[in-house]
């Protein structure tokens, strides 16, 4: 775990690139975007976690994230969130991959447009 | 059983082209969860006939669907979406004991795991603190943020 700053306009991940990290937004405001179809997905303001769902099962990352205002954040390593994930029980595993495979469909059908 | 991920059909999807870094295949996080679905659900399949309603709009699901195979639609016209293998269907609205707000159908012959609800908020429920906080923010993404999304 680490603190780390990103002026604006810096990109914090790129779509692509290994999960390695997942953040707290300590200070800030951050956009999730698609960068094939520059649609944003969303916000991060003060206080919520993002790039976490990526880190829950490694791979690589969907989407991109960049600062829109100079950002404050704390870095935790994903191989934190994926000891403990490993630590679970199947049942308790494939219900988070679940719900995190559900939120991806949400997001790429919300880079399309979809209002659902 | 291997499944390329399409759960975004009407565009060319760039979950299921893998990237290659490093002389590897980078497999994307959504990919490497489906994959991990599909072994463990593999042996708890079933078929739905084309045309058969899933989920009707104001529906509070009791079970949840993963599409291993097939089209499902989402929504009515004029706007409807249609989804692939990986689509997870009424997981979160299960859990919240919140309606789907819109219909899903099958549009061809699908193959899915069902998975009770129960079992899964029981499974949830063991997950420990830090994991409870990630399932939550996924499902407050997923219903209450609907201009939000988070997959990264």
């Amino acid at each position: 775990m680490r603190e780390v700053v990103f002026k604006a306009g810096e990109e914090i991940f790129n779509e692509r690139e290994v999960a390695s990290h997942f953040y707290v937004l300590v200070d800030g405001v951050v956009e999730i975007y698609d960068p094939d179809t520059s649609v944003a997905i969303g916000r991060i303001t003060e206080g919520q976690t993002f790039g976490e769902q990526a880190a829950l099962s490694g791979g690589v990352r969907t989407l991109s994230a960049r600062a829109i205002f100079d950002c404050h954040c704390v870095e935790h390593s994903a191989k934190e969130l994926r000891e403990l994930m490993l630590a679970q029980t199947g049942e308790t595993r494939h219900a988070l991959e679940l719900l995190s495979l559900q939120l991806d469909m949400f997001n790429a059908l919300r880079t399309q447009g979809a209002a659902l | 059983m291997t499944e390329n991920l399409s759960f975004a059909l009407s565009v060319p999807d760039p979950i299921a082209s893998a990237s290659v870094v490093g002389g590897s295949a980078a497999t994307s996080s959504s990919q490497l969860k489906f994959n991990e679905l599909i072994k463990a659900f593999s042996e708890r399949t079933h078929n739905i006939d084309a045309g058969e309603v899933l989920f009707s709009a104001r529906d509070i699901p009791l079970h949840a669907f993963l599409l291993l195979k097939g089209v499902v639609r989402i929504g009515c016209k004029p706007n409807p979406q249609m989804v692939g293998p990986g689509a997870v269907l009424g997981l979160a609205e299960g859990l919240a004991q919140t309606p789907i707000t819109f219909e899903v159908s099958a549009v061809s012959v699908l193959e899915v795991a069902e998975i009770s609800i129960v079992d899964l908020e029981r499974a949830l429920g063991h997950s420990g603190k830090v994991l409870q906080g990630v399932a939550r923010l996924a499902m407050e993404r997923i219903l209450h943020d609907r201009a939000f999304g988070g997959r990264s």
